[in-house]
């Protein structure tokens, strides 16, 4: 799999809904501490249960996400990972590389002042989480 | 009794399980890999001779070098814990392969024990350097100043154990024997390794075990230089290693002519027994807690000054018990103290590289002081020891400089991990080498030509911003290439760059405005051309224009006619009572280009408008306008704060910049405190620029309590940039004072009854808690000279616990140690610490009435609510 440059990465970013307002100098700026890993087909990102430290973007590759009977597949572009990092509860499902995946990663350190600097990522994913919600519970 | 065993090693709670597993490791490895090494020096001592020991470690230098680089090339490829087994496996079956061997009946060959003495050297090396690079990644920096000590501690116990075993059970088992032991102790080691991926997660998770990076040497050589610490701290080890062989070689000369053939394996054996032992209980019991009451600057100064003394005393005299003392630093005090220090040193190294630089220390600069001491001694073989004074003194010299760097070494690796946007693109992109830069060009121009939207804009506006005029030709080009929307998009951001106005650029635009067919984008270069004062039409034309549906042709023709037609200017007014965006964006534009300070009272108000477009359009006419006004200032800086989009902000901030008015250095600072990143830079720039005459305004900003924090902490960093000795003076009371009005906060925050009603007074207290702790690190980083301090408040609460830890380890050294003692307790929210201090603990109705009468607005809103609550 080909090594993501500085550039790739920022522009893969840019197409996601999530990083996608942010500006040029912003995108640099994360894509700069953004790491990338690759799993295997088959090997286990993370399982149920466990501690959420990261955000993931896939680059390449398909990653499956499973949750008891529930599966689903993501894609090149797509973002996961990011509802136990605000919840700071552990994992709610499975991620496993379906084939052999590249991933970007955010930490949760990171994440977190990224969304101090950059309030519309915070709206984003207010309307995102609110739009599956239908009522909150307390 | 478990309790009473974790307080002697000084455990935390829990601890020992979690470390069980690495400990268990430790000891096999170290059993089996140290115990070959001694036996592996006894037998070359008694097949083939202390004179041929330099060949051996030149031998052992080479096949050391190969293995690094083999380790070092791997490293981006495979996990930590793969390198972990493989040189586990390896070493094992190194020693079976021998073992072999001696079956075969070659035990009269040299060769063999040459052999012999150099994988008995090499496999501990490489097993521990993977052992050490595994572990780090479990164990944050104040974890391992507790237990990395233990865990060196039980490694000497395995060498202890091998040297018993060499010592009492060579006679009966043999050598065959032995290493037959020693071999299995290693195997067994192999599954632990698995046990401890299976139950543990690394602290950066697993997927931080897997990140590929994969660093060419010139590159690894780069950051390496990028970073002093690192560079002091491979010299001194490369030293500690030229200083170890040449002691090795002094003391086992001297034994050597002490002590009969066929005695020399057991005395070795007994003696590292007995030294194994002794490092064992010190790392046990004392390194942790020496380190923890002297601190990691003062324990790196002992070994190199015990060396000292050593050299000192054996150019004077030769003696055995001077030999003895030699040996114990060689074998003892290295592996206790420099070992020990090593694996608290490299948190000073830049992250990216840590795992390289120990790689480096451990596995190659040992090599390579081998072989540089191997030549060493073969030039000065009979005044080794004269040589060892030398060594040792410029070892005490280089840790003198790792004293002074290690902190701000920890507060840079901070630094590099924390997300900064203070800088822009162009800077990014300039600071790449030549063959970086031409990769990323490269890069662009192939995103240019996909065919993703966005993507091919943002590639535009990334070829346009390297400013560069080979790109050009192929930006022209590509202009057409776009759709509709980009195309306008794209004009626009030609219209902003350095070339709006290159002959070359002016020819393409007026061909394309001659084929283009599509209204939008004829207007938008119409306005182009008006905008930038290059194409005057006829009169005539442009009075016609002014009716024109097309906003761009209309804009250009008020551009070009509004000081002279008074239609045009009814026209512009009109733009400005438009409701939709794109007129009023262009009627500001029309306006700012004027450049008349006059029209900026206009233009604030649309500062706050809830389209980011129309505050940007202001921002910018705004700073184009601007002059030397002062009085604008007034008028600009109280919406600072509340303007919600970066770029409308940075561009208010380019109009106050050229605005030197001192006066107004208060409002500047209080008005700054939404500011961040790149945005803060520029404030800090322009309150600089002030001077000292400033001095007042600052300290009276520093010592406003009802001032927000964010201003209180930038005001005090400009002054301790300005006026130094103000600002210590002030710091010291300052800082006390902060840190008991945070334990007030804490203590009455953990101290609440619990009632749902109090809950909000709890986040209040706990919030403030927060602030005055974020306000006392900032001063103390800024007494510190540390810039950029609000990561350490970050780092303090990030969920990275090696971060944590380094921001503990930064904040304990930056601090003078009166406030440390007062600031520790906080850190660690002991509540406790409140009533020690002497204050007085308030119920429930005095806290209400004391935050009443706090100066901060927020503590009276809440205090005043729950009043009314409880009231009613």
């Amino acid at each position: 799999m080909k090594e993501q440059s500085l550039i790739d990465k920022a522009f893969l970013l840019k197409k996601t809904p999530l990083f996608g307002p942010l500006d040029l100098d912003m995108l640099l700026t994360l894509a700069d501490k953004m790491e990338t890993v690759i799993f295997k087909k088959g090997e286990f990102l993370f399982k149920k249960g466990e501690e959420a430290n990261f955000l993931y973007v896939i680059v390449e590759g398909e990653m499956t996400i499973r949750r008891g009977e529930k599966t689903l597949q993501l894609g090149s572009s797509e973002i996961f990972g990011d509802e136990a990092l605000l919840s700071e509860k552990e994992r709610g499902y499975d991620a496993f590389a379906a084939v052999d995946t590249q991933l970007l990663l955010l930490s949760d350190h990171h994440f977190r002042s990224l969304l101090i600097e950059a309030p519309e990522i915070m709206l984003f994913l207010l309307e995102t989480y609110a739009s599956q919600v239908e009522f909150r519970e307390r | 009794m478990r309790e009473k065993v974790r307080r002697l090693f000084n455990l935390n709670p829990g601890e020992d399980r979690k470390t069980a597993p690495f400990l268990i490791l430790a000891f096999l490895w170290s059993v089996g890999s140290f115990g070959t090494l001694t036996l592996s020096e006894g037998m070359f001592l008694e097949h083939v001779g202390a004179c041929r020991l330099p060949l051996s470690y030149l031998l052992t230098a080479i096949s050391t070098i190969v293995l690094s680089t083999i380790f070092l090339t791997l490293l981006g490829r495979l996990a930590i814990s793969s390198l972990l087994a493989c040189a586990l496996i390896g070493a094992t079956a190194l020693y079976s392969f021998f073992l072999f061997l001696l079956f075969q009946g070659h035990t009269s060959s040299e060769t063999l024990w040459i052999f012999f003495k150099i994988i008995g050297w090499v496999a501990p090396v490489a097993i521990n350097v993977c052992f050490w690079a595994f572990i780090d990644q479990y164990y944050d920096l104040q974890a391992a100043k507790r237990l990395f000590c233990l865990v060196n501690a039980v490694i000497c116990l395995g060498d202890a154990c091998g040297g018993a075993l060499i010592s009492f059970a060579l006679g009966p088992l043999g050598i065959k024997g032995l290493i037959f032991l020693f071999s299995l102790s290693i195997g067994c080691s192999i599954p632990f390794v698995f046990l401890i991926l299976r139950r543990r997660r690394p602290l950066g998770g697993m997927a931080s075990e897997r990140v590929v990076e994969k660093r060419s040497i010139g590159k690894l050589a780069l950051e390496t230089i990028s970073s002093p610490f690192t560079l002091i701290l491979m010299l001194f080890y490369f030293l500690m290693q030229l200083l170890a062989i040449t002691t090795e070689y002094s003391y086992m000369d001297t034994f050597a002519a002490s002590h009969e053939v066929g005695e020399l394996a057991e005395f070795l054996g007994t003696i590292a027994m007995l030294v194994s032992l002794g490092n064992m209980l010190f790392g046990l019991f004392f390194y942790s807690r020496t380190v923890t009451k002297i601190g990691v600057n003062n324990i790196i100064l002992i070994v190199p000054l015990f060396f000292a003394l050593i050299f000192v005393s054996w150019v004077c005299k030769e003696a055995l018990p001077i030999a003895l003392f030699a040996l114990i630093a060689r074998e003892g005090m290295v592996y206790t103290f420099d070992d020990n220090n090593l694996l608290l040193l490299i948190s000073g190294v830049p992250l990216k590289i840590k795992n390289q630089v120990r790689i480096a220390i451990e596995s190659f600069f040992e090599p390579i002081g081998m072989l540089f001491g191997a030549s060493l001694l073969f030039v000065f073989q009979t005044h080794s020891k004269v040589l060892g004074l030398l060594l040792s003194i410029l070892g005490l010299v280089l840790v003198l400089f790792l004293r002074s760097h290690y902190l701000k070494a920890i507060f840079h690796n901070l630094l590099s991990h924390s997300l900064r946007f203070d800088k822009k693109a162009i800077e990014r992109l300039q600071s790449l080498s030549k063959k970086e830069q031409k990769e990323t060009e490269s890069a662009l121009f192939l995103h240019l030509k996909g065919s993703h939207e966005t993507i091919k804009l943002l590639s535009y506006e990334s070829l346009l911003k390297t400013e560069n005029h080979k790109h050009l030709p192929r930006l022209l080009h590509e202009l057409g290439r776009f759709s509709i929307p980009g195309r306008l998009r794209a004009i626009e951001l030609v219209s902003e760059s350095l070339f709006a106005k290159e002959s070359v650029v002016v020819e393409h635009l007026e061909r394309m405005k001659k084929r283009e067919s599509h209204p939008q984008v004829k207007s938008a270069l119409h306005f182009y051309f008006a905008k930038h004062g290059l194409k005057p039409t006829d009169g005539s034309a442009l009075l016609k224009d002014l009716d024109s549906e097309h906003l761009g042709v209309k804009g250009a023709a008020i551009l070009s006619l509004k000081a002279t037609v008074p239609m045009a200017r009814a026209h512009l007014e009109a733009l400005f009572e438009s409701k939709i965006d794109r007129e009023l964006i262009m009627g500001l534009k029309i306006l700012g280009l004027e450049k008349s300070e006059e029209n900026i009272p206009r233009f604030i108000p649309y500062l706050k408008h809830p389209s980011n477009g129309v505050t940007r359009a202001a921002a910018e006419a705004i700073s184009l306008s601007v002059n030397n006004d002062s009085t604008l200032l007034g008028l600009i800086l109280p919406r600072l704060p509340k303007i919600r989009d970066s770029q409308t902000r940075l561009l208010c901030l380019a109009a106050c910049e050229k605005i030197k008015d001192s006066t107004y250095v208060q409002d500047l600072i209080l008005s700054g405190c939404a500011l961040r990143g790149y945005e803060r830079k520029i404030l800090e720039r322009i309150v600089l620029s002030f001077g000292g005459e400033i001095t007042f305004h600052l300290l009276a900003i520093v010592k406003n309590e009802s001032a927000p924090i964010r201003s209180r902490s930038l005001a005090a960093s400009l002054l301790a940039k300005l006026n130094p000795p103000e600002f210590r003076a002030i710091l010291h009371p300052l800082v006390k004072k902060e840190i008991e009005r945070a334990h007030f906060y804490l203590y009455h925050a953990k101290t609440l009854p619990e009632e749902q009603s109090l809950s909000i007074l709890e986040n209040t207290l706990l919030v403030k808690t927060d602030e005055s702790l974020g306000f006392i690190i900032d001063l103390l980083g800024t007494y510190g000279s540390f810039e950029e301090t609000d990561i350490l408040m970050g780092a303090l609460k990030s969920k990275n616990r090696k971060m944590r830890a380094d921001a503990l380890e930064t904040i304990e050294k930056m601090t003078p140690p009166a406030l440390f003692t007062l600031l520790k307790p906080l850190l660690e929210e002991n509540t406790s610490f409140y009533l020690k201090l002497g204050l007085a603990p308030l119920n429930l109705a005095a806290l209400l009435d004391t935050l009443e009468h706090s100066p901060s607005a927020a503590d009276r809103l809440i205090a005043n609510t729950l009043k009314m609550g409880l009231v009613q």
